[in-house]
């Protein structure tokens, strides 16, 4: 095997439980692992919503609201980033950017890293940006 | 006047008061007191600003602590230190800054501004100059957390994570 390919599939990065929220080494090219702090299952794979959803959603990479979806979540966790081109609702706890766009709506608490939101979108709910301290 | 005037606000000046402003107000040093324009207010990255803000375009790399209400665009930069209630048209906050308050953003917030702009939430801290000689050194002499503390605090996670589910 290539050099560089060896080094890349050993290669680690540092990853954030979205149930418990304290970090941990995951190798780079891992899509999902157990938490070694909560024992729970985290999933890197983007999350994509097109239709109706409710209930939480959770995951260590993107979670994105395509446009016409419809969630009436209890809670979006995210590792990388939120996107929203739909109708939302719930709290959003993101390490990465959360974005509506213009044609999204979100109703809900936010705490994130960074936070943009387009015109024509719309964003009601308390926001906290800040650098969040990893655990 | 002309939308290209602009109203400036140096780095050694403290002012208090209400101003009224079109065109391009810059803040560098520091204001207390109130801010309307039909044009932008941009609060620069050394300035201090407890006040509320009514304007098309506010863009902050500064302190500011107060209500806003951007017609058109809130833009907060990667330096910017921000508490209080914002009602906006788009909202950018840059990764690196600091905010905290309630958000209103979209056409219809913007429509619904004006009652709450006129009830302003909380009483804005008042500005004490340090030294008459460095007017742009100021402290915060009734605000219980300067800008900075209240973020130092280690993030809780919401009620809703606590669950056992997920
Ligand atoms: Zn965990």
């Amino acid at each position: 095997m290539l050099a560089f390919a060896q080094d890349y599939l050993q290669a680690d990065r540092t990853a954030d439980c979205p149930h418990c929220r304290k970090a941990f080494r995951v190798g780079t090219v891992a899509r999902s692992t157990m938490c070694p702090h909560c024992y729970r299952g985290v999933s890197f794979d983007d999350v994509v919503i097109k239709g109706e959803c409710s209930g939480k959603v959770c995951s260590g990479g993107r979670v994105v609201f395509r446009r016409g979806s419809r969630a009436r979540t209890r809670g979006i966790t995210a590792g990388e980033g939120v996107e929203v081109h739909g109708d939302v609702e719930g709290a959003v706890l993101c390490r990465g950017p959360v974005v509506v766009s213009s044609d999204g709506s979100l109703r809900g608490d936010v705490e994130a890293a960074s936070l943009h939101v387009e015109a024509g979108g719309s964003l009601y709910g308390a926001v906290k940006i800040a650098a969040m301290a990893r655990q | 006047m002309s939308d290209h005037a602009e109203t400036v606000l140096g780095p050694e000046s403290v002012f208090k008061g209400e101003l009224r402003a079109t065109g391009v107000c810059r803040i560098l040093g520091a204001f207390e007191g109130s801010i309307r324009g039909a044009g932008d207010v941009h609060v620069a990255s050394n300035g201090i600003c407890a006040a509320t803000i009514e304007a098309d375009r506010v863009v902050i790399d500064g302190s500011h602590t107060g209500d806003i209400v951007a017609r058109e665009r809130l833009q907060l930069g990667p330096k910017a230190q921000v508490r209080g209630d914002v009602v906006a048209g788009a909202i950018s906050v840059a990764e690196g800054a600091t905010f905290l308050g309630r958000v209103g953003v979209g056409p219809e917030a913007v429509a619904q501004a004006r009652p709450m702009a006129a009830a302003s939430s909380q009483p804005l801290p008042e500005i004490k100059i340090v030294n008459p000689k460095t007017p742009g050194k100021v402290e915060w002499a009734n605000e219980p957390a300067p800008p900075g503390d209240w973020m130092s605090q280690p993030l809780k996670a919401p009620t809703w994570m606590k669950g056992s589910e997920g």
